[in-house]
């Protein structure tokens, strides 16, 4: 491909936003799964110090996200659109039968587009689409943890319409509303052992169908829940070397609203016995005990559990703060340090309500606000082409008791390497490699229950990401 | 320039190889559970009747299905270990004093305590009172299925509930109830114990599935000869003390009858030569003279007395299993236990007495069996248990300590 002489800008901006918008919508729909819940490689050139930045964004309108008063000083348009590649492989080791079952996610790519546009010298606006929250994990239908889910997702997409000002000679601020678009899905199998006998309180557990017998597989779906939050930064030119920032992302309450579906699954348990001997009562003689479930699932018997119906449920997508500092050690070498708390006790449990009450159930989260440190280096090897590494530490949200097949966590290190090329004026590519290396941490596959250990087995986790993001200048 | 470029460039790269470093290799071992004594046992599972189970003074409970002797083995074994427990008070409730007919949960609406929640994930004691050899493969109809094989097993064979729990190693005390049945019932013959073939064929075939399941060693045991537990005396114990329980039936009721043994059981007749089931003698006959009527012991004409050629049949059967059986282990590299020469061991230290005990209904039938005379008392179970010990470490050189 041959430069032609570039066309004046106002010829070039629809094109640019309508290329960009037609990427967006086909990332966006039903991929922008992100593992782990918190997602923050929002740009591949701050991905590559580790997501340090608070202090010293990336000139590529990433700022949205990375520091929303550092629009300022931006000439013309600018408009960046990339994709984070989050290659995750996991697996849990039972205790007792030393099996190992593996994560089955495939490589899952999490969007971004900013764009922004230099109104004066001191005034900036811009316009964000990122996902900070999502998580995916996929295990075969039949893993011990299926009962607590076996292919699980939640996205959340964050809207920001931003203005960013500079205040004074030294300090800028920004900020912006966020609307935010959740999905979430849940994947389950449903255990018999647990479900009372039809017409009784007595579980069929306790008449002795073996723990972790399927026999109905549930899917729980709510998309488009809408919530409304806000997103302010600030930074502060110290020295000429030093530079200050800090961001605070409000919690977002989604109310989801959605449907939850059944299809029975074969238990071949052959017939029960008459059991009105030992409960008391009469019992029906079930003609087998599938015949008998299959009722449940029948959407003409008004009194059936599992059948289509409403579901609602809410999740809090937490707040982030952000505080950091740059330090420019020569004049092609900047190194930042960012410290970030998020507020995931916000995620203190989950209750799933269902149209048919018998079925709602509520889900102890009780995470805990975590900590994240982020180290990062810059290096100018040439005008053109920029180097970049990074390490970060964060810790943990999960406490022991709720370590799931939904989100098998832990304490993370993660190091990272990325590249910066100024190909012309007009494009710029930044690229990242990141590694997320994940403590081993116990965990369980089984329902909390008093006279059962709390954890069952060993989760281990890792992942490679990829993120390339492209910035056109206009 | 480039000189000084190039040097930060360095210490910026080692600074990333470090901490990369710094992420490998973070093995901990406190995250997994502590190894059994021998990776042979990393999943014990047993097979079994009520014995196993846990069945003692007719009836069942979760305290006496923790004192049976796969559970006290498992321990020794430092390997997790689920029985399928029931609530308090069982199912039915073990007996307190034979004796006594109004006993513990028999006055009482509870019939039957259902299985204890939260379920473990793997049951590992796979026994159920009533199987015979059949039931390893076999549930519902046409098998020895009852309220307790659901409440075990809930629908599943023990075959199938053991390959579930993936067993390393395994044990299997089956068999009893294939002769036990005829023997408590008196009327011994051809077609109500179960034939040597077919005995064979399901034992077989209950063991090459666990093979095939993984298993890599285990412990059999033979068949129990129900003629040297405490629940048969000689018709002659019975000649020999009918003063003493005329006195003991007297003492217990003022409506006591008579209870009149006849010369039939002498030791000149055919005293030395029968056998009388408690079921009978005292369950039947005791009870019915404590209610007031006479009745009469006779060695000769009682159809529930075992006659010679009854006991000649039961004992040369149980000799067929167990030479069956015991080649089955040898075969397979497995330990076997020779029960029998435990139960002559405790006849011959007077641990099973000839004759019931009615100076002490908490010993009854002896301290080595319950209330019941058919199953072992805890005291048993822990001498199996230790019986096992000894045969599996002298067939796996493992080093499995005696239970105190």
């Amino acid at each position: 491909m041959t430069h032609r002489s570039t066309p004046p800008y106002w010829k070039r901006l629809p094109a640019a936003v309508a290329l960009a918008g037609l990427m967006l919508v086909l990332l966006i729909p039903d991929t922008a799964r992100a593992q782990g819940f918190g997602v923050y490689e929002q740009g591949s050139c701050v991905m590559g110090r580790a997501g340090a930045g608070v202090a010293t964004t990336c000139n590529d309108a990433s700022d949205i996200f990375f520091n929303p008063a550092a629009l300022t000083g931006t000439n013309g348009t600018t408009i960046s659109l990339g994709t984070t590649l989050i290659a995750a492989g996991g697996s849990f080791t039972d205790d007792i039968t030393r099996q190992t079952t593996d994560l089955q996610n495939s490589p899952i790519p999490a969007p971004h587009l900013y764009a922004s546009y230099g109104v004066s010298p001191d005034l900036a606006v811009g316009l964000g689409v990122f996902v900070p929250y999502g998580l995916a994990t996929e295990w075969d239908r039949t893993f011990d943890g299926a009962f607590e889910g076996y292919d699980n997702s939640v996205e959340s997409i964050y809207i920001q319409p931003t203005v960013s000002y500079q205040l004074t000679d030294r300090i800028s601020v920004g900020g912006g509303p966020t609307i935010v678009i959740g999905n979430v899905e849940l994947n389950q199998v449903a255990d018999l052992s647990s479900v009372p006998l039809p017409g009784s309180e007595i579980t069929f557990g306790e008449i002795g169908v073996p723990f972790h017998t399927a026999f109905a597989d549930s899917k729980l779906e709510g998309s488009g829940a809408t919530g409304f939050g806000g997103h302010l930064g600030v930074q502060v030119e110290a020295t000429d070397r030093i530079r200050l920032g800090a961001r605070f992302l409000t919690p977002v309450k989604l109310d989801y609203e959605g449907t939850a579906t059944f299809e029975q699954i074969e238990t071949g348990i052959p017939t029960i016995p008459p059991l009105n001997d030992i409960l008391g009562q009469p019992v029906t003689i079930f003609p087998t005990l599938d015949a008998l479930l299959a009722n449940q699932f029948n959407p003409s018997n008004e009194d059936a559990l599992f059948v289509e119906q409403d579901i609602e449920t809410s999740l809090t997508m937490p707040a982030q703060l952000v505080l950091g500092v740059s330090v420019d050690a020569t004049d092609r070498l900047t190194l930042m340090a960012d410290y970030q708390w998020t507020s995931w006790s916000d995620f203190d449990e989950i209750t799933l309500e269902f149209e048919r009450e018998e079925l709602t159930q509520t889900r102890q989260e009780n995470y805990s606000n975590t900590n994240a440190v982020r180290l990062g280096a810059e290096y100018a090897l040439t005008d053109a082409v920029t180097l970049r590494g990074g390490y970060l530490f964060n810790e943990a949200a999960a406490p022991d008791e709720v370590v799931t097949p939904l989100l098998p966590e832990n304490d993370r290190n993660h190091v990272t390497l990325g590249v910066g090329w100024q190909t012309t004026d007009f494009l710029q590519l930044n690229a990242a490699y990141q590694y997320l290396g994940q403590n081993d941490r116990r965990g369980r596959t089984r329902g909390l229950a008093e006279g059962r250990p709390d954890t069952n087995g060993l989760y281990s986790f890792d992942a490679h990401l990829f993120g390339l993001t492209a910035t056109l200048s206009l | 320039m480039f000189t000084l470029r190039s040097r930060h460039l360095t210490l910026f790269l080692g600074l990333l190889v470090g901490s990369m470093l710094l992420l490998a290799g973070c093995d901990d071992d406190t995250l997994t559970p502590p190894p059994v004594e021998d990776e042979l046992f990393d999943r014990y599972v047993s097979l079994g009747n009520s014995i196993t189970a846990g069945f003692q003074s007719n009836g069942i409970s979760p305290a006496t299905q923790q004192a049976a002797y796969p559970v006290l083995l498992a321990e020794q074994m430092g390997t997790a270990f689920n029985a399928p427990l029931l609530n308090a008070p069982g199912c039915p409730p073990p007996i307190t004093n034979p004796l006594d007919s109004a006993d513990a949960g028999n006055g009482d609406d509870v019939v039957c305590a259902l299985r204890d929640t939260p379920l473990p994930a793997q049951v590992n004691n796979t026994a159920v009172p009533g199987a015979a050899v059949n039931d390893l493969l076999n549930v519902g109809q046409g098998s020895n299925s009852n309220v307790l094989t659901q409440l075990f097993l809930g629908g599943r064979t023990q075959v199938e509930t053991a390959v579930a729990a993936q067993p390393t190693f395994v044990s299997m005390w089956i068999g009893n109830n294939d002769v036990l049945g005829a023997a408590l019932s008196g009327q011994v013959s051809e077609a109500n114990v179960t034939s040597v073939d077919d005995f064979t064929s399901d034992y077989t075939e209950a063991l090459d599935a666990l093979e095939d399941a993984g298993a890599e060693g285990g412990v059999l045991y033979g068949v129990a000869d129900p003629t040297l537990i405490p629940h048969f005396s000689a018709g002659a114990a019975y000649f020999a003390l009918e003063d003493e329980i005329n006195a003991a039936g007297t003492a217990l009721s003022s409506a006591w009858g008579s209870f009149d043994v006849d010369a039939s059981c002498s030791p000149a007749q055919q005293g030395t030569t029968t056998l009388v089931p408690a079921s009978y003698g005292l369950f039947s006959l005791f009870a019915t003279a404590l209610a007031g009527e006479d009745v009469t012991l006779n060695c000769a004409d009682d159809a529930r007395v075992l006659d010679g050629g009854e006991i000649t049949l039961l004992k040369e059967r149980v000799a067929a299993y167990n030479q069956f059986i015991q080649t089955e282990a040898q075969n397979r590299d497995w330990a076997f236990i020779q029960t029998n020469a435990v139960l002559q061991d405790l006849r011959d230290a007077d641990d099973i007495p000839p004759f019931p005990n009615f100076q002490d209904p908490e010993a009854f039938f002896g301290s080595a069996f319950s209330l019941d005379g058919v199953h072992p008392s805890s005291s048993t179970h822990q001498l199996i248990a230790n019986e096992t010990v000894d045969a599996i470490n002298a067939q796996y050189g493992t080093s499995l300590q005696p239970v105190e």
